[in-house]
């Protein structure tokens, strides 16, 4: 795939989301290969608040918001209004933040797969609850520093390793599911690609560093995105027709060089 | 009853700043005080307001403050975005950070006898702290220009609030700020920029009011971040091998393409600086909002 | 077509006529067997709808709205915790002014645990935004669901209705009804044409974030929607009448109230019990009468006010209770005959709480006890 041949069109302009924003870019990215004939379902996060506040819809695609634990189960809703419209080709795009995936939505989430609708779910990963300032989820890595987790005397930043959503998501007997980091975005695009001809859920899991929640320079979210899966922080990982492939990193680059450029794990260094 | 209202961005501290200020007062200043934020669901690097009431009764009002005695802006780029004069008394104070001596073009018209207190502490905060955060500064500026507050009570609010390791650091900016401030002159009113007052603009977001019917859904209409810029992505057109790599990452979708020739459209770029990082060639320089309006811009990008 | 049905498989009928295209449930006694007909009636091919089996009530009220911002007329149907699991939902779907239809099977909620009859349910969420209509009979659930799709989706209402049936008393009793065929309910019930859907063409977005500039518009829009639904909801009831020969009196039933010194107000099944003692009772000679509140949300102060011009004494029978307080309906009552030159006196009861029966010689107390009561 050659940058040159993807659309010009921004289908997400106008955003309210700080400067540099991992989140954003992930959409963004994603509508690239998704285009036009796409509807967004999507409930609070950081991506909610910061594109459809009254009068601003920062989408050029039809955007249906909806409660906190509610993404999956508003995706199936519309799955099936669209299919009695006879408009299946529209692509159902549910995109929730790590919190409105692997805590409060998956409840919805493993009962939309299981129905086997025929949706995307994206989540957009930035491992805490930014929009509420930083608290931790479920897929918050050990050792970071959040506004729940703090660090003292008695607590070092996060006590409890990552929850493992794509193992989660696996086994549903999904017929695709990723992760992927905005770091490698001809990979990321790729799997979009797939999860969009793919017959039923599709779901990806895309790392997307946020500045103020990590605490870096706007301008290091790609690097950091990259330095994730150099380090082993992160891992680029498929799961195809039962068959769960994870890329390689040959030379992986020292864990440090990725934390130390991190306030979050500033006291680990 | 005595009331101001503080403009920053998202990120640089406003809401601090009218803490500092009114717990200064409020603990060791003898006063009564009040301070809070108006929180928007805009993120960092958006136009930010925060308010500190000050009496010698207790305040009960509890309603955002409309008629300031005082506006205090911490970033000089947001008088292109935000009435900051809106609702200041005549005979107010305006306390602005900031270099640019000619505030031409600028849309504001100074209230009546406003005493207009100008001064540059950006590089200041840049110089003792590392970063532009100037939220201690201005409330020391604020302290020397007003006498609201006792000197010694704004230092101990400081100490108060901020996290220890960054006390230190601040204490020096603030005495520093506090100094320079106590030389400074009132700018008169009359160096005030002419203009339209533009009370009618809601913030940078582009509101058609015909699309204001409340039981609707909303089509599309988006907000010009392009205001929230501190820095500015500028491309070397020599060095530009037309890659692509920056329209690829740029999460605002502001890198235009064009047949040959790759350029940005700054309505809605927010000079995250991604661009410039990620070029293979280094082609995009990040450069001071502040210096271009001044025209020093593509100099200062090494460009000629 | 004349059948012999409880509540719960008349409202199935009656969502099967109005030709619902979504729905999406999750079990819970004594609803369950209104959406189990539904999917038997998909099953046997006499219904066309996409049926979602959800994991939950806060989902299938979300996979509704989903569906009926797509376009599609959608059908729910819960009772007790299921709908307090909603509760989130349910401000959500009438603040994005969504149509759509609810049956709410009523039941009491725990702790201690019941599946027994009473109105705390609904009566709970009577400021979540939606209209609440109460029925008496399975004819009533029946013909109400019908109308209740002509008034929410009326774009002067836009507003989703609570249809509240009694557990067991209604939604388990079979009773003999009247089955409207398809021809006369498609003509009465068109079919529906949101004005604004999700559509590629046209991107709009659906539960917007809004600030207090104006955030106070939208909720205005919302409160007069429902004081515009009054006038629709009769008017509706009116239509039908033309259509089927049946009406419930639009907002409030009266029954021998005109001339009353004691008019008893209930919701629900319970109606028809105090219809048995006014009618034993005036035998006696004693001035009684009866006013069912059909709609709870909107309150229907100018009818209720109208009703009770003849009362000394208005006696309120609720199902349900706040506590620290009085019964809900009771304190609404007041509030409405509030002002009146002459207004009545207001006397409170509440009882049948978690299915606890409610007999005649109750209800003949109630009465007995208003008319020694020298207020
Ligand atoms: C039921 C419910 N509980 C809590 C909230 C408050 N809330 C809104 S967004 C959010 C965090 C979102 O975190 P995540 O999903 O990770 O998205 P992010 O903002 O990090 O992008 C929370 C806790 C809510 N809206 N609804
Ligand atoms: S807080 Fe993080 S996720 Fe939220 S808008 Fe800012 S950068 Fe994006
Ligand atoms: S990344 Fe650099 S070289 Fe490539 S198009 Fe952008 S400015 Fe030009
Ligand atoms: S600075 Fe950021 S927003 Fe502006 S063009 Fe570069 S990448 Fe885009
Ligand atoms: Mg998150």
């Amino acid at each position: 795939m050659k940058i040159r041949d993807l659309p010009e069109d921004e289908l997400v302009v106008g955003s309210f989301a700080c400067a540099g924003c991992g989140g954003i870019l992930a959409v963004r990215l994603a509508l690239k290969i998704l285009g036009p004939e796409t509807v967004i379902v999507t409930t609070p996060s950081c991506l909610l608040g910061v594109t459809t506040f009254y009068p601003q819809l920062a989408f050029k695609v039809p955007c249906v918001n909806v409660t906190f634990p509610s993404t999956a189960a508003a995706v199936s809703g519309v799955v099936a209004g669209l299919k009695r419209r006879g408009k299946e080709h529209i692509t159902v795009l549910g995109i929730a933040g790590d919190g409105g995936t692997v805590d409060i939505g998956l409840q919805a989430l493993s009962g939309a797969i299981e129905r086997g609708d025929n949706f995307i779910f994206l989540c957009y990963d930035n491992e805490a609850y930014m929009n509420t300032g930083v608290q931790r989820s479920g897929s918050t890595p050990l050792g970071a520093h959040t506004t729940t987790t703090p660090v003292g005397e008695m607590l070092k930043g996060e006590d409890r390793p990552k929850k493992d959503m794509l193992r989660i998501v696996a086994a549903h007997d999904i017929p695709y599911a990723a992760t992927a980091s905005i770091g490698y975005p001809q990979d990321y695009l790729r799997k979009i690609q797939k999860a969009k001809e793919t017959k039923g859920p599709a779901y990806i899991q895309v790392l997307s560093p946020c500045p103020p929640g990590w605490g870096y320079p706007s301008d290091l979210t790609v690097h950091l995105a990259r330095l994730a899966v150099q380090t082993g922080a992160w891992t680029l990982a498929e799961y195809e027709q039962g068959k769960l492939t994870v890329k390689k990193i040959d030379h992986p680059k020292p864990l440090r060089e990725y934390l130390s450029l991190q306030a979050r794990f500033a006291h680990l260094i | 009853m005595l009331q101001i209202r503080w403009h920053g961005r998202g990120g640089q501290g406003v809401v601090t700043a009218a803490r500092i200020f009114g717990r200064a007062a409020a603990i060791y200043g003898g006063k009564y005080a009040q301070s809070f934020p108006y929180f928007g669901t805009e993120r960092r690097g958006a136009p930010v307001t925060a308010f500190t009431r000050l009496s010698e009764q207790p305040i009960r009002d509890r309603s955002q403050v409309y008629e300031p005695d005082c506006v205090v802006v911490l970033d000089e780029t947001l008088l292109e975005s935000v009435d900051v004069l809106q609702g200041l008394r005549p005979g107010g104070i305006l306390v602005l950070n900031g270099s640019r001596t000619n505030h031409q073009g600028l849309k504001f018209k100074l209230p009546e006898n406003t005493a207009f207190y100008q001064i540059e502490v950006t590089s200041l905060a840049q110089e003792i702290l590392g970063v532009p955060i100037v939220n201690t500064a201005m409330v020391s500026v604020l302290a020397a220009v007003t006498s609201w507050v006792p000197w010694e009570a704004i230092k101990k609010a400081i100490q108060d609030i901020l996290p220890s390791h960054l006390v230190e650091k601040n204490l020096r900016l603030a005495e520093e700020a506090f100094h320079r401030a106590l030389a400074l002159r009132q700018v008169a009113s009359s160096q005030g920029g002419e203009g339209e007052p533009n009370s009618k603009s809601k913030g940078n977001l582009h509101l058609p009011a015909d699309n204001l019917q409340p039981n609707l859904p909303t089509p599309h209409l988006v907000a010009r971040t392009g205001s929230w810029r501190i820095q500015r992505p500028v491309i070397d057109p020599w060095k530009c091998n037309d890659c692509l790599i920056c329209w690829l990452f740029c999460p605002e979708g502001s890198i235009r393409r064009g047949e040959s020739c790759t350029s940005i459209d700054l309505t809605y770029c927010k000079g995250c600086g991604i661009c410039a990082r990620e070029c293979p060639r280094q082609a995009i320089h990040m450069v001071d909002e502040a210096l271009i309006s001044q025209g020093e811009g593509e100099r200062l990008a090494g460009i000629s | 077509m004349r059948e012999y049905l409880n509540g719960n498989e008349a409202v199935a009928h009656a969502v099967r006529l109005a030709r619902a295209e979504v729905v999406a449930a999750y079990p819970i006694t004594p609803q369950s067997t209104i959406v189990e007909e539904i999917a038997a009636q998909i099953a046997r091919g006499e219904m066309e709808a996409e049926y979602i089996r959800v994991e939950s009530e806060h989902a299938a009220l979300a996979a509704c709205f989903g569906a009926a911002v797509s376009g599609s007329r959608v059908f729910t149907a819960t009772s007790s915790q299921g709908l307090a699991y909603m509760f989130e939902m349910l401000h959500y779907v009438s603040g994005a002014r969504i149509p759509m239809v609810m049956a709410v099977a009523n039941r009491g909620l725990a702790a201690p645990w019941t599946i027994w009859a009473d109105h705390q349910d609904s009566v709970s969420c009577r400021d979540t935004g939606w209209i609440q209509l109460y029925v008496e009979t399975a004819q009533e659930a029946l013909d109400t669901c019908l109308q209740a799709y002509k008034i929410a989706e009326d774009p002067r209402v836009l507003t989703p209705v609570m249809l509240c049936l009694d557990g067991y008393v209604l939604s388990h009793t079979e009773e003999i009804l009247d089955i409207p065929s398809q021809e006369d309910v498609d003509r009465f019930l068109p079919p529906y044409r949101p004005q604004v859907l999700v559509d590629t063409r046209r991107p709009v977005v659906f539960g917007v974030g809004a600030g207090p500039d104006i955030y106070p518009s939208f909720k205005k829009a919302q409160q007069e929607a429902m004081e515009r639904a009054k006038e629709v909801i009769k008017r509706v009831d009116e239509e039908f009448y033309a259509f089927f020969g049946r009406r419930y009196g639009g907002l409030v039933e009266e029954y021998r109230c005109h001339d009353a010194e004691v008019v008893l107000v209930t919701l629900g099944a319970i109606t028809g019990t105090a219809r048995e003692v006014v009618d034993s009772l005036r035998r006696e000679g004693a001035k009684v009468g009866v006013l069912r509140l059909r709609a709870l949300r909107p309150f229907p102060v100018e009818d209720l006010r109208e009703s009770v011009k003849s009362a000394r004494v208005v006696a309120v029978l609720d199902r349900n209770c706040s506590f620290g307080y009085e019964g809900v309906v009771c304190t609404e009552v007041k509030a409405a005959l509030f002002g009146l030159k002459q207004p009545p006196s207001v006397i409170g009861f509440v009882a049948g709480l978690g299915g606890q029966d409610i007999r005649k010689e109750n209800i003949e107390g109630i009465f007995r006890s208003c008319f020694n009561s020298d207020v």
